[in-house]
C-alpha cells in the first residue's frame, strides 16, 4: 500500500475515535452515548491496526467493542430512569475535568517519553504466539493472578446481583400470584414487573 | 508492514460501502425533499416506530431486568479468559511442560468460580 493510503487510514481513523469521543460528551442520551463509544472503540481497533497489532485490534474488537459496551448497555437500562438523560448539572465537573486533563498530558507524556521500540510485521498468529510465550516465560504469575482476579470479579457480581435477586424474587412470587388469581398472562421478561420500593433495582 | 495493512485496506473500503449503502437514501430522501420533489405528509402511523410490524407497546425507555447485567457481566469475565488461552495454545508447541501446567491452573482458578456461579444458581433464569 502505498504511504498515501496509510496516512488516509490513519487519519480517518483518528476523526472517527475523536469524532466518536466527542460525541460521547455532547450526546444528551446515556444510550446513544454508548453507541457513540463503539464506535470510538472501533476506531481504536483500527488504529492498532495500523501499527500492525492485529491481536490488539482483535482483542479490541471482541472485549471492548463487543462485550464491555453491552456491559454498559445493560447498566444504563438498568437504571430507573427512564430518560436515561445525562444533562443534569454536576457541581464537581470542573475540577473532575482538571483531573482528568492532567492524567491525559501525563498519558501522553510517558507515551512520548517512552522507547518502544522497531515495530516489526508478525501475523496474527505469530503476535498471538509471542504474546503466549511471554506470558509463560516472563508473565506467569501476573497470568495466573488474572485469573484470580476474574474469579473475584464473578464471586462479587455475583455476591451483589443475587442479594438483590432474592428480594426481587420474593416480590415477584407475589405478582406472580396475584397476576394468576387475576387470570391474566405472565410477566414479560424484559419488562421489569414494577418494584416494591424505589432504589431497589439501582446498581 | 504494508503487506497486512494492504488486506486491511480492503475491509477499510467495505466498510466505507457499509456506511454509505445506508446513507445515502436518507440523504437523497432529504435533498428531493430540499428541491421540492418528495412531499412531506406525515401522520401517526406513518411517524410510528417500525418493530416487525407488531404494533410497539409501552415506552422505548424501559427498565431493563439486571439479570441480563448478570449475564453480560458473566460473559465479560469468560470472554477475557478465552482471550488469555488464545494466545498459550497457539505457543503452547514451545513451551508444552510449563503452558500446559499454567493453563491448567487458570482455568482451574476460573472452574471454582464457575462451581460458585453455579452453586449460588446465578445460571438459573428466575
Amino acid at each position: 500500500m502505498s504511504d498515501f493510503g496509510f496516512h488516509l487510514a490513519f487519519w480517518s481513523l483518528a476523526a472517527m475515535t475523536i469524532g466518536g469521543a466527542s460525541m460521547i460528551v455532547v450526546s444528551r442520551n446515556l444510550i446513544h452515548a454508548v453507541i457513540w463509544l463503539v464506535l470510538s472503540m472501533l476506531g481504536i481497533a483500527g488504529l492498532y491496526l495500523t501499527l500492525s497489532a492485529e491481536f490488539i485490534a482483535v482483542v479490541q474488537v471482541l472485549i471492548y467493542v463487543g462485550a464491555i459496551s453491552v456491559l454498559m448497555l445493560f447498566a444504563i437500562m438498568l437504571t430507573p430512569r427512564a430518560e436515561r438523560d445525562n444533562s443534569q448539572h454536576i457541581k464537581t465537573a470542573g475540577p473532575a475535568g482538571v483531573v482528568v486533563i492532567m492524567v491525559m498530558i501525563a498519558t501522553m507524556w510517558v507515551a512520548i517519553d517512552t522507547d518502544w521500540g522497531a515495530v516489526r510485521e508478525a501475523a496474527l498468529t505469530e503476535q498471538a504466539r509471542l504474546i503466549g510465550e511471554s506470558l509463560i516465560k516472563h508473565y506467569i504469575l501476573p497470568f495466573e493472578i488474572g485469573a484470580v482476579l476474574l474469579t473475584a470479579a464473578l464471586v462479587g457480581a455475583i455476591a451483589l446481583a443475587r442479594q438483590d435477586d432474592e428480594d426481587a424474587a420474593v416480590h415477584a412470587a407475589s405478582l406472580q400470584a396475584e397476576l394468576d388469581d387475576d387470570g391474566s398472562v405472565d410477566p414479560v421478561d424484559v419488562v421489569d414487573p414494577p418494584l416494591p420500593t424505589d432504589g431497589e433495582a439501582s446498581t | 508492514m504494508e503487506n497486512v495493512l494492504e488486506q486491511y485496506a480492503h475491509l477499510g473500503i467495505l466498510l466505507i460501502f457499509a456506511a454509505i449503502f445506508p446513507s445515502l437514501p436518507l440523504i437523497a430522501s432529504w435533498a428531493f425533499f430540499k428541491f421540492g420533489l418528495r412531499p412531506r405528509m406525515p401522520n401517526a402511523v406513518k411517524s410510528d416506530t417500525y418493530e416487525c410490524g407488531v404494533e410497539t407497546e409501552g415506552p422505548t425507555w424501559v427498565q431493563f431486568n439486571f439479570r441480563y447485567y448478570l449475564v453480560a457481566l458473566i460473559f465479560v469475565l469468560f470472554d477475557v479468559e478465552v482471550i488469555f488461552l488464545f494466545p498459550l495454545a497457539v505457543a503452547l508447541d514451545s513451551v508444552v511442560v510449563t503452558g500446559l501446567v499454567a493453563a491448567l491452573i487458570f482455568i482451574a482458578v476460573l472452574f471454582l468460580g464457575l462451581v460458585y456461579e453455579w452453586r449460588r444458581q446465578a445460571l438459573e433464569w428466575r
